[in-house]
């Protein structure tokens, strides 16, 4: 018999943000150098298939990559790089199947948007939006029924939010009591439209109160308040209480570098300009810069883009 | 003692899941109710499985089906109705074809569709797609048909909770009936094709619902003296279909039957390759392709096979 009682609204504070050690800086800026790496190498034209970068999800990518048990699962969206490069720590790794070196156990070639490197706790990504939710769900309902061990984080924005399928995969976790964290990546854009230009506002927080699933809106880029999140939701997770933590961040250089039809988008990243991309808490490394100071994030970075370098 | 199609297909199928360990089975109503028309009527499971009823979602269960199945478990989703899994068609594209180019589709869990066609007609327009074919050609996914004792019982032990992805279709039409219990001649490994009878005259291939209509017409052309060659062909897009090629070579007369309304027919595909491999044939097509638009609306659907033209068809006239 499921739970017919009204939903409870549980609330994921985040009262006591992680603090950046520099281990974590270190993953940050490492991950930011790798995606200006391939972005500079997407200006050269040097891939066939499409890149989604995701300058501005570096703290969600190290958070998800810190909060994971060995046990855990990751379902993510086609703008899955930062996480295929997090969690397999190899710039290589990804690179090889964007340039469709590497292939699948099956061999099939896998490409950028339904990239799942090996061994890397991705076990699913979708390129069509709200893909990954049901499935993600249906990992968390194995666990269920086999009593095995292990949290499935799943990934969408605020573009797929608007999928019927966002609102079925809640209510269907909250009724299952499903070991399920969704993550949504609210960047304001579903590819160039905004969402003032394209629907009208929805309080995740006011739907989820309804559905009974615990909530925390969180600054995507301040990777304590993310980090702290995302195990406070994994801790309800586990519990049997699915979470969902909305994600406030930027995706800086939009969509795929230069995009055809989209003239208005103003962004110019280049490794040449430096590891920032933006001068303001909207970037995850111009705070960590602010958290090490100039010189010693300079140092860092040097020394992180000498050991990196291809 | 005789018994009906569907309690039959029930009983295989409790058969299958009271011995295969942790299963999910799922589906709207499946515990209350009238538990799916019927479909899930008596259905049970052992400890380690389990029962669920769950909200209306089609899109999401298909989801949930596929991330059991990439978690190496083991789900059967029960659906009614054919035009209810239209809902899920993104994820039988999207996520099982990632499943096969990453893993292979049969190295991993178990996902199998279980669901009724509604093909009685009187539910009217969304009972007008029948074609359970339609989902292999979309997905490139294998379809079985349930028609005959012999079927059902193969197909859902191989099937039903078995490595990688199926879609398993029931009449709703044929719910009460008696079931159909023929002798098998022989069956492919893959259950892509059942022989039923065997003759040297002509060669009858039935997809879909269509078996019954075979059986009709080969007991007709018994009573004439002439035999027949009867097959049911499952929907399986790399399936083996060598028995049904090797009869009509033989017979030199191929009658298809398909009580599907889709424009796409599978045998369309045993005709081409009958013609690419040069065998001399003449074919009658006792198939529906679309319907009237007075058949959209509410009328009993019924697939009519002309018995007489297919005997005069295998005497040659």
């Amino acid at each position: 018999m499921l739970n017919s009682k009204e939903p409870s609204v549980a609330s994921l504070q985040d009262d006591n943000p992680m603090p950046v050690t520099m281990d974590i800086a270190t993953a940050i800026i490492r991950l930011r150098y790798w995606q200006h790496l391939l972005n500079e190498m997407l200006k050269q034209k040097k891939f066939k298939i499409p890149i989604h970068l995701a300058f501005g999800h570096e703290s969600a990518a190290v958070a998800v990559d810190r909060c994971m048990g060995a046990d855990d699962v990751l379902c993510l969206s086609h703008r899955n790089a930062a996480y295929n490069l997090v969690r397999s720590k190899s710039l290589r790794a990804v690179l090889d199947h964007y340039l469709l070196v590497s292939q699948s156990n099956h061999k099939g070639f896998m490409g950028s948007m339904n990239l799942a490197v090996a061994d890397s706790g991705i076990l699913y990504t979708s390129s069509i939006l709200g893909n990954d939710l049901p499935v993600a769900a249906g990992i968390a309902m194995n666990r269920s029924l086999l009593q095995k061990p292990g949290v499935a984080f799943v990934f969408t924005g605020d573009g797929a939010m608007e999928e019927g399928v966002f609102w079925e995969t809640m209510i269907f976790a909250r009724s299952h009591k499903l070991p399920l964290v969704i993550v949504v990546e609210n960047d304001n854009h579903s590819m160039s439209s905004t969402i003032a230009q394209r629907r009208s506002s929805i309080d995740l927080s006011l739907v989820c109160a309804g559905v009974g699933i615990a909530y925390q809106k969180v600054d995507g880029a301040a990777i304590g308040g993310v980090l702290s999140s995302f195990r406070a939701a994994r801790a309800s997770a586990e519990r049997g209480e699915p979470a969902c933590i909305e994600l406030q961040l930027a995706t800086f250089n939009q969509h795929a570098g230069p995009t055809p039809g989209w003239p208005d988008d103003p962004l110019r990243i280049s490794l040449d300009d430096g590891l920032v991309v933006r001068d303001t808490p909207e970037d995850p490394v111009h705070l960590i810069r602010q958290e090490l100071g100039d010189a010693d994030f300079r140092q860092l970075a040097d020394e992180i883009m000498k050991a990196e370098a291809l | 003692m005789t018994t009906t199609y569907i309690k039959q297909i029930i009983d295989q199928v409790n058969a299958v899941t009271s011995g295969c360990g942790p299963v999910l089975l799922y589906g709207e109503n499946i515990d209350t109710g009238s538990r799916i028309a019927g479909l899930a009527r008596g259905l049970t499971v052992n400890p380690a499985g389990r029962i669920l009823n769950v909200g209306n979602c089609e899109l999401t269960h298909c989801g949930v089906g596929f991330g059991i199945m990439i978690d190496k478990g083991n789900a059967v989703l029960f659906m009614k109705q054919l035009d209810f899994l239209l809902l899920g068609l993104d994820q039988l594209v999207n996520t099982f074809n990632y499943i096969r180019a990453y893993e292979g589709a049969d190295k991993i869990g178990s996902f199998s569709i279980f669901l009724i066609i509604c093909d009685q007609g009187y539910q009217g327009p969304q009972s007008s797609i029948n074609a359970a074919s339609d989902f292999a050609s979309l997905a490139n996914v294998s379809v079985f048909c349930l028609n005959a004792v012999s079927d059902v019982e193969g197909i859902i032990a191989e099937q039903f909770v078995s490595p990688g992805f199926r879609i398993i279709c029931l009449s709703q039409r044929l719910f009460g009936g008696e079931a159909l219990d023929i002798q098998t001649i022989a069956k492919s490994d893959d259950s892509a094709v059942y022989h039923y009878r065997s003759g040297a005259d002509v060669t009858l291939a039935c997809y879909n619902f269509a078996l019954r209509a075979g059986v009709a017409s080969a007991d007709h052309l018994a009573k004439s003296g002439r035999q027949c060659d009867l097959f049911h062909v499952n929907f399986l897009p790399s399936g083996n279909f060598d028995a049904v090629i090797e009869s009509v070579e033989r017979t030199g007369k191929l009658v298809v039957m398909d009580d599907s309304k889709s424009l796409n027919k599978f045998s369309d595909r045993l005709v081409a390759e009958l013609h690419r491999r040069k065998i001399a044939f003449s074919l009658m097509s006792a198939v529906r392709r679309g319907s009237s638009d007075r058949e959209y609306g509410v009328d009993e659907d019924r697939f009519v096979v002309d018995d007489e033209a297919v005997a005069a068809f295998a005497s040659g006239n």
